[in-house]
């Protein structure tokens, strides 16, 4: 899943530009390292987990892999990302020779250490209460945050939709989430676009969002939240620690609010519209994380996914997924519980549809294998391709010939000629005969060739 | 080879392709051999108390929910009486795996306290069974067969659910070296996981081998370790930092590529030396050099003075002479050629 990857290469390069005293402020935090190592690759967590016990040692990394260029690439790939965050300190002078020595930042492996050897692992356990109400229990947790997240992903779909047919119904964006979605990041990307006097319209990047898996939905609007463009975020670092330790707390357990500072409290009250942290109703005292972001830097996506031959039966859980559904497909029938709808060749934009579909899929379509068939994605990529192989350019068509005997002196002049269309420097020259019909006497030849055959006639009927 | 079984394989190559890419949660199964006769003799020989290395382990445990947080684990108790599940991570339990995963974090709480509960709990109920059964009893040997069984069971069960995606791996803790009685049952198991590409790492605490999980690890592509007893019992933290040196990593860490069939390595891990491939005898119980093989079920014996198979009761002629009885009883000469035949 290379979007996942993506995502947390994402979080990787938000904390890698961080001035370097930010970076050591962020690495005070135990969460953050925890999340910053889950983050990591698979063998650079590994090399990390080592590495903090050696303390601060120089560590010739070589020596722990097996000989071989392909192992050396990987560990050095590994290297590089880890140095990006800070997290290793390269040695420059066996850099130059042959051999790829670090030290690990201290304050890091410290943090590491210490959540290896204590006993209580959970973050803000001071003001910490337990589920004792009805509507905190991790279901119900897990089904207001799910409504709060789909009204979003439907907010993006169709703002202009009466808000009680929402899956929270109801839910109107405040402004703050209207901000978000309408905000560029420092890319200059945005979810949606306003227009004047009109409601906001998705963009092709709010597109591309729609169709990720929920995890990375949640982390790529976390970090257009703390990197958005005109709010300038000084303490980002601070707000970075806040995520990745809400990302630790208990499902169903309530946290103090006011044991927090004043920025982390402003932080986890817009959260609250996100979906992310609940509030009971007129008490702002407890703030209880929801779903969408406990776990959220610890969690692995369980896909499934599905689809019939002809056309594709998706889960109809959520109105929002049925919307989603309508960007690339043309709907043929509703059902209560499942959508069929059919490709076209012009809703294909994206291979990310296919990976969508695997998602989305409908239990039923659990039990087979491939999960989405392969003619359906063998399909949509031949489309794809289709789109590559296509070009337009300009061309001049010949008809109304004087006769069968002319058409064909022309069609064979057009075939003997090499044009090349790209200028005199060109090697590679081209047929000047696009199409040819004897039936209908149809010439169709590149606009550029037009004058070298418009010359041909003009002799041949002189002669 | 039949349609259906090509059908098989290609969907186990779509499984593995697209697994290739996924950076997997791993589920460790640990095997703990808490047969306390083997552990006080290791402790005498200057190698960590039963509770050093549980600590160790623990610990251990902690530092694999670090890595990832859909990590999952099963702890399994082997004693002279049985084996038992000591903790199983809740997401893989059958009524929760749709439900809500506890952050990894939290889990270890949960481990600590149970884990110390259960073991408190049948450290009593094997004292009050040893003592019912006179002192003899507590030299035998650990169950460690029937505790493979449950972890080859497990691994079945989160190979075939198909929200669970995890890459299961074994891991075995023990004091004892020699199991010898329980060869079939154990062989079984390792060849059933072998089938099932599972790694079994095996961490023996004795100043012995242990053959049977020499052959488990280096069947199954895994780890064998007997660190030096003097070492690893003379600080806390070095079978500590052996278990995460060596133990920590999964697949993706130990191979190049997790899923192809060809083992070329990433990290360096310790290589498997001279592993005693002999087998024991199926009525004795003994490691044989040579010995005598049943054509019919293929069972080893070392010594051939009865006229019926003991495992399956074939007959053997009964008109020849002892030695004249190769004509019936294949003599195997090298011992790895007998591994084969069990397969």
């Amino acid at each position: 899943m290379r979007v996942v990857e993506d995502m947390a290469w994402e979080v990787c390069r938000t904390v890698g530009e961080l001035p370097e005293s930010a970076c050591s402020k962020l690495y005070e935090n135990q969460w953050a390292c925890v999340s910053m190592m889950r983050l990591m690759p698979p063998l650079g967590r590994q090399l990390l987990m080592r590495l903090v016990h050696l303390g601060q040692e120089r560590v010739e990394l070589l020596r722990w892999v097996d000989e071989g260029e392909v192992q050396r690439q990987r560990l050095e790939e590994v290297v590089r990302k880890m140095e990006e965050v800070k997290i290793l300190y390269l040695d420059e002078d066996v850099k130059e020779s042959d051999g790829v020595s670090v030290r690990i930042n201290p304050t890091f492996s410290e943090r590491i250490l210490q959540f290896l050897l204590q006993r209580d692992t959970s973050p803000w356990s001071k003001g910490r209460i337990m589920g004792d109400s009805p509507d905190t229990t991790a279901e119900e947790l897990q089904q207001w945050a799910q409504n709060r997240w789909e009204s979003i992903l439907h907010y993006m779909v169709s703002p202009g939709l009466d808000p009680m047919k929402r899956p929270e119904p109801g839910w109107k964006p405040t402004k703050w989430v209207r901000g978000i979605l309408v905000g560029e990041d420092k890319n200059g990307n945005s979810f949606m676009m306003s227009l004047q006097n009109l409601a906001p319209k998705i963009t092709a990047f709010g597109f591309q969002f729609l169709l990720r898996p929920l995890r990375n939905q949640i982390l790529q609007m976390l970090m257009h939240v703390l990197t958005k463009k005109g709010s300038e975020n000084k303490d980002l670092q601070d707000s970075l620690s806040c995520i990745f330790q809400l990302s630790f707390c208990t499902l169903g357990a309530g946290y103090r609010l006011d044991l927090l500072s004043r920025s982390n409290q402003e932080l986890i009250t817009s959260l609250h519209d996100l979906g992310a942290v609940y509030f009971k109703p007129n008490d702002r005292q407890y703030f209880f994380p929801t779903p969408l972001i406990v776990n959220l830097c610890t969690e692995s996506e369980v896909p499934s996914g599905p689809s019939t031959d002809a056309g594709v039966a998706d889960e109809f859980s959520a109105e929002p997924a049925a919307g989603i559904l309508r960007l690339f497909t043309r709907p043929i029938y509703k059902f209560p519980h499942m959508i069929i709808a059919v490709i076209t060749r012009e809703s294909i934009r994206n291979a990310l549809i296919i990976e969508y579909l695997r998602m989305h899929a409908h239990p039923q379509c659990l039990e087979n294998w491939p999960i989405v068939p392969e003619v359906v994605t063998d399909q949509i990529c031949f489309w794809e391709q289709e789109r590559c192989r296509i070009r337009a350019e300009p061309a001049v068509a010949y008809h109304n010939f004087f006769s069968g005997e002319a058409h064909r002196a022309c069609e064979k002049e057009a075939r003997r000629l090499k044009f090349n269309d790209k200028g005199p420097g060109e090697v590679a020259k081209r047929e000047a005969c696009l199409y040819s019909d004897t039936s209908e006497q149809l010439l169709v030849v590149p606009e550029a060739a037009d004058p070298l055959i418009r010359k041909f006639i003009e002799t041949s009927i002189n002669e | 080879m039949s349609t259906k079984e090509e059908e098989e394989e290609r969907e186990e190559k779509g499984k593995q392709q697209s697994s290739e890419l996924d950076d997997l949660p791993s589920s460790l199964i640990v095997i703990l051999d808490l047969n306390q006769a083997s552990w006080t003799e290791s402790t005498a020989k200057g190698g960590p108390t039963v509770i050093e290395a549980l600590e160790s382990l623990l610990t251990f445990l902690r530092a694999f929910f670090m890595l990832h947080g859909g990590n999952t684990v099963t702890i399994i108790a082997a004693h002279p009486y049985g084996s038992e599940f000591l903790y199983q991570s809740p997401a893989l339990q059958r009524s929760k795996a749709h439900g809500h995963q506890q952050s990894g974090a939290l889990e270890m709480d949960e481990i600590d306290h149970r884990l110390h509960e259960k073991i408190v709990s049948l450290s009593k109920s094997l004292k009050s069974k040893s003592s019912q059964e006179n002192s003899d009893s507590s030299m035998k040997c650990s169950l460690l067969s029937s505790a493979f069984a449950l972890a080859a069971c497990t691994v079945n069960r989160i190979s075939s659910h198909k929200l669970l995606r995890m890459l299961p791996r074994v891991l075995v803790l023990t004091a004892s070296t020699e199991l010898p009685s329980q060869y079939i049952p154990i062989m079984n198991c390792i060849f059933s996981m072998q089938k099932a590409n599972v790694l079994i790492d095996a961490l023996v605490v004795s100043d012995g081998d242990c053959s049977f999980l020499q052959q488990a690890a280096d069947i199954t592509n895994g780890v064998y370790l007997r660190p030096e007893l003097s070492k690893v019992g003379s600080s806390p933290g070095a079978l500590l930092s052996w278990m995460i040196s060596v133990f920590l990593g999964d697949k993706h860490t130990r191979f190049l590529n997790a899923d192809s069939q060809s083992r070329s390595t990433l990290l360096r891990l310790p290589q498997a030396q001279d592993v005693d491939y002999r087998s024991s005898c199926f009525k004795t119980g003994q490691l044989v050099d040579v010995g005598f093989v049943c054509s019919v079920c293929l069972s080893i014996f070392a010594k051939c003075d009865f006229f019926i198979c003991p495992t399956c009761d074939s007959k053997i002629a009964l008109d020849r002479p002892a030695g004249a009885a190769v004509n019936k009883k294949r003599k195997v000469a090298a011992g790895a050629q007998k591994g084969d035949d069990t397969k």
